[in-house]
């Protein structure tokens, strides 16, 4: 129990990801006096960025995210990718079988689902910096960005704040021995058409709805490997493992 | 059995009660003096005046969904809870449940002891009993094969009240095109089928056609007076986003709110709740409203609703208002979609918070019509495991923990508390160690209830569903009965045609 509580509060800090498959227009080169890009025009709103995320045992991954306006998308594996509407809704995605499900508003009240939307927005809570001290500010690459230390979670923490887009250059959890640590690697914009045709042809089921479809081959499937309550929550602990939502009871298992 | 036999009847219950009477004197005073003695003495002489006639002008039939018995007196309790002055809760009653007459309603499917929606709403639409997922389709096919329904589709009592000329109206707070509502227009061996984009190459192929066309094209003559509810992304083509930005999902083109337009006289469409407000009823013939692209709002949650949604009440006033042009009579079709929803989420409060609403709904149907000439019905397609359970003291709040007739809270075997609400199975099941609720607010409307059997999503439960009726024809609502003969009681008591009553 106390070890679900700590990985909820530290995943309300921080995003980890698994893998994505992407192609990059514009990337992020670094130099010795910081990172080379060929600078692309960038509307914060209308964006996709790739962070590469390394966790204290060295272990790798790679998040996505890619904003449209309000909406964003959340990629972490190659199995999934989550969208987070400006209504409210969050929807997750099955690319192989062209499947969503969407929890509404109502439906993520209803399993007491609560998330930080302006976090997984900005990958690091902006609040974070208010607890934080500034130090220098740096132009790295096209980005100049504002340097903030001080305790994260109880650890010395490092963060490289890039203003003008709303993201995190770099955000470094436990500064003397690394816990986390997201470095920007790619960043280029995203145009509304093709942020929508990420999600067409996908055929959706509200999640209101799958206690009613348990004889669909595809819901039954995806609640026997835990993806339909788990997913809901948005939340992963350090190691990707998806947090359940905050009223489930005892230790949920699939 | 006619009126008369229904007066014999009566009489001699009323001569029973004067024997009681008579003997009242050797009941001591602190007996007949009780306040429980006097309600209940009047109510039985109430009862034995009830006077019943045949023929229905009107029927409504309201449809809570997966509102079980335990949701009902949770629903009163709650519903009471929140009422000034109350005794506790428990004294009250949900407005149906002063109807003259009851009955217990078995539910099971032809293939599942525990049903589905499909199959339930299916028995009381038609009077046949079906599998679990099936609309309006007679058992001898299979779900999911458009090939073996063929032949086999079934007349609905919505099909047989625009034949005899009346006017008819489905109100749903989920999608028109659930299993629930659909049963009552639409005839499909998959209630998946809502909108062509479901529908598989067999499907097409062999002329089965989704369930929101169903509901729009249909001969003015078998048209709907009223439609009122969810769904409106299975009615508008994918390149359509609506008024609160979600595009549509048909992928054949069609715009059937236009359809709905086009297609009758003096008809009228309407997505949010300021165009709900403003319909014309004297001049409106044909009235369809979809105020959600899925589902509608919990009632809890009503307030939060992007463009604003009508509630249940006031939905069934207008369509009340509308179907009351008709000199001949109408057939209203009423379901609270969202009882089962939030059960099946293991959310105990929202589901009661939709069947107060429901009972609110039935109050203004009541209120709307007369007990002379208008069947009122009101039952559930199905329950669901949901308990009410420990020894709480009387007045303990029905979404908190359970306190013992003393004031001090009640313990488990694991030395933690735990509330009077829970579930047998479902998404808030303990694996483990149980969670401590001393400090948790158990009455916060998101509150998940606790479950035995760990299952992503609640499920439905077996056992018997209740029916309520008043006017009438029902004197028919009695007993024990299979499902499909709430269709038989609707059909006799407004004379549908549908048998040789």
């Amino acid at each position: 129990m106390k070890n679900r509580l700590l990985a909820l509060i530290l995943s309300s800090v921080l995003l980890p990801t698994l893998s994505l498959s992407a192609t990059a227009q514009s990337r992020m080169l670094e130099s010795n006096k910081g990172t080379s890009v060929d600078c692309p025009t960038l509307i914060a709103e209308h964006l996709k960025v790739q962070y590469q995320v390394t966790n204290g045992k060295g272990q790798q991954w790679e998040m996505t995210l890619i904003r449209n306006g309000q909406d964003f998308i959340i990629q972490r594996d190659a199995a999934t990718f989550e969208q987070w509407t400006s209504h409210g809704e969050y929807v997750r995605y099955f690319p192989v079988e062209k499947r969503s499900v969407t929890y509404r508003k109502g439906d993520l009240r209803a399993l007491n689902v609560q998330h930080d939307r302006d976090q997984l927005y900005h990958v690091v809570s902006p609040k974070l910096q208010t607890h934080m001290v500034k130090t220098q500010v740096q132009q790295l690459g096209c980005f100049e960005t504002q340097g903030f230390a001080g305790k994260v979670n109880g650890l010395e923490s490092q963060l490289l704040w890039i203003d003008t887009i709303g993201l995190p250059y770099q955000f470094t959890l436990g500064a003397t021995q690394p816990n986390l640590d997201y470095k920007l690697v790619i960043v280029e914009p995203f145009s509304g058409d093709a942020y929508s045709a990420l999600t067409q042809d996908f055929q959706d089921i509200d999640f209101a709805d799958v206690g009613d479809s348990e004889s669909d081959p595809f819901i039954a499937k995806m609640i026997n490997q835990g993806f339909i309550e788990h997913g809901s929550s948005g939340f992963y602990n350090s190691e990707g493992q998806a947090i359940e939502a905050q009223g489930g009871h005892g230790n949920h298992s699939h | 059995m006619n009126v008369m036999n229904i007066k014999r009847i009566a009489a001699a219950i009323s001569c029973s009660l004067m024997t009681v009477v008579a003997h009242a004197a050797v009941l001591p005073a602190t007996q007949t003096d009780s306040q429980w003695f006097k309600d209940s003495a009047a109510n039985v002489a109430a009862k034995a005046q009830v006077e019943t006639q045949k023929t229905a002008k009107n029927v409504i039939l309201f449809v809570g969904d997966g509102m079980g018995v335990s949701t009902l007196t949770a629903a009163r309790i709650f519903q009471g809870q929140q009422q000034p002055g109350n005794q506790g809760g428990e004294e009250g009653f949900l407005s149906f449940e002063q109807f003259p007459h009851t009955a217990l309603v078995k539910t099971y499917n032809t293939n599942q002891q525990t049903p589905d929606s499909a199959g339930t709403m299916t028995a009381m639409t038609t009077g046949v009993k079906t599998k679990a997922g099936i609309i309006s389709i007679s058992d001898t096919s299979l779900r999911g094969n458009c090939l073996s329904s063929k032949g086999n589709e079934l007349v609905t009592l919505v099909d047989l009240a625009n034949a005899k000329g009346l006017s008819t109206g489905i109100i749903s707070t989920a999608r028109l095109t659930h299993a629930t509502p659909a049963a009552a227009y639409a005839k499909s061996p998959e209630r998946d089928w809502e909108g062509d984009a479901n529908l598989p190459a067999e499907a097409v192929a062999n002329g089965c056609t989704d369930i929101a066309s169903q509901l729009v094209m249909r001969d003015e003559a078998n048209a709907l007076t009223v439609a009122l509810g969810g769904g409106r992304s299975y009615f508008l083509p994918k390149e359509i986003t609506d008024g609160e930005n979600k595009a549509g999902k048909r992928k054949d083109g069609k715009d059937l709110t236009k359809t709905w337009v086009d297609s009758f006289s003096k008809a009228a469409y309407v997505w949010d709740k300021k165009g709900f407000d403003a319909v014309d009823v004297a001049n409106t013939d044909h009235l369809l409203g979809l105020f959600n692209p899925s589902h509608m709002e919990y009632e809890a949650d009503r307030a939060d609703d992007v463009a604003g949604e009508p509630s249940l009440t006031e939905m069934t006033t207008k369509s009340l208002e509308m179907l009351k042009k008709n000199d001949k009579g109408y057939l209203l079709i009423v379901e609270s979609g969202r009882i089962d929803h939030a059960h099946h989420a293991g959310n105990a409060s929202r589901a009661l918070s939709d069947a107060v609403e429901l009972s609110n709904a039935v109050k203004a149907a009541m209120d709307a019509t007369s007990s002379d000439d208008t069947l009122i019905m009101v039952t559930a397609d199905h329950s669901h495991v949901f308990t009410i359970a420990g020894y709480p003291k009387r007045g303990n709040p029905i979404l908190g923990l359970v306190h013992n007739v003393d004031g001090s809270l009640a313990t488990a075997n694991d030395n933690k508390p735990y509330t009077t609400l829970a579930y047998t199975n479902g998404p808030g099941a303990v694996v483990g160690v149980r969670d401590d609720l001393t400090s948790v607010d158990t009455q916060n409307k998101d509150f998940m209830q606790q479950a035995l059997i760990p299952m992503e999503s609640e499920t439905h439960a077996g056992e018997d569903i209740s029916l309520h009726a008043r006017g009438p024809g029902s004197n028919l609502v009695q007993g024990v009965i299979e499902q499909n003969v709430i269709f038989h009681i609707i059909n006799q008591a407004q004379q549908l045609g549908g048998t040789k009553y």
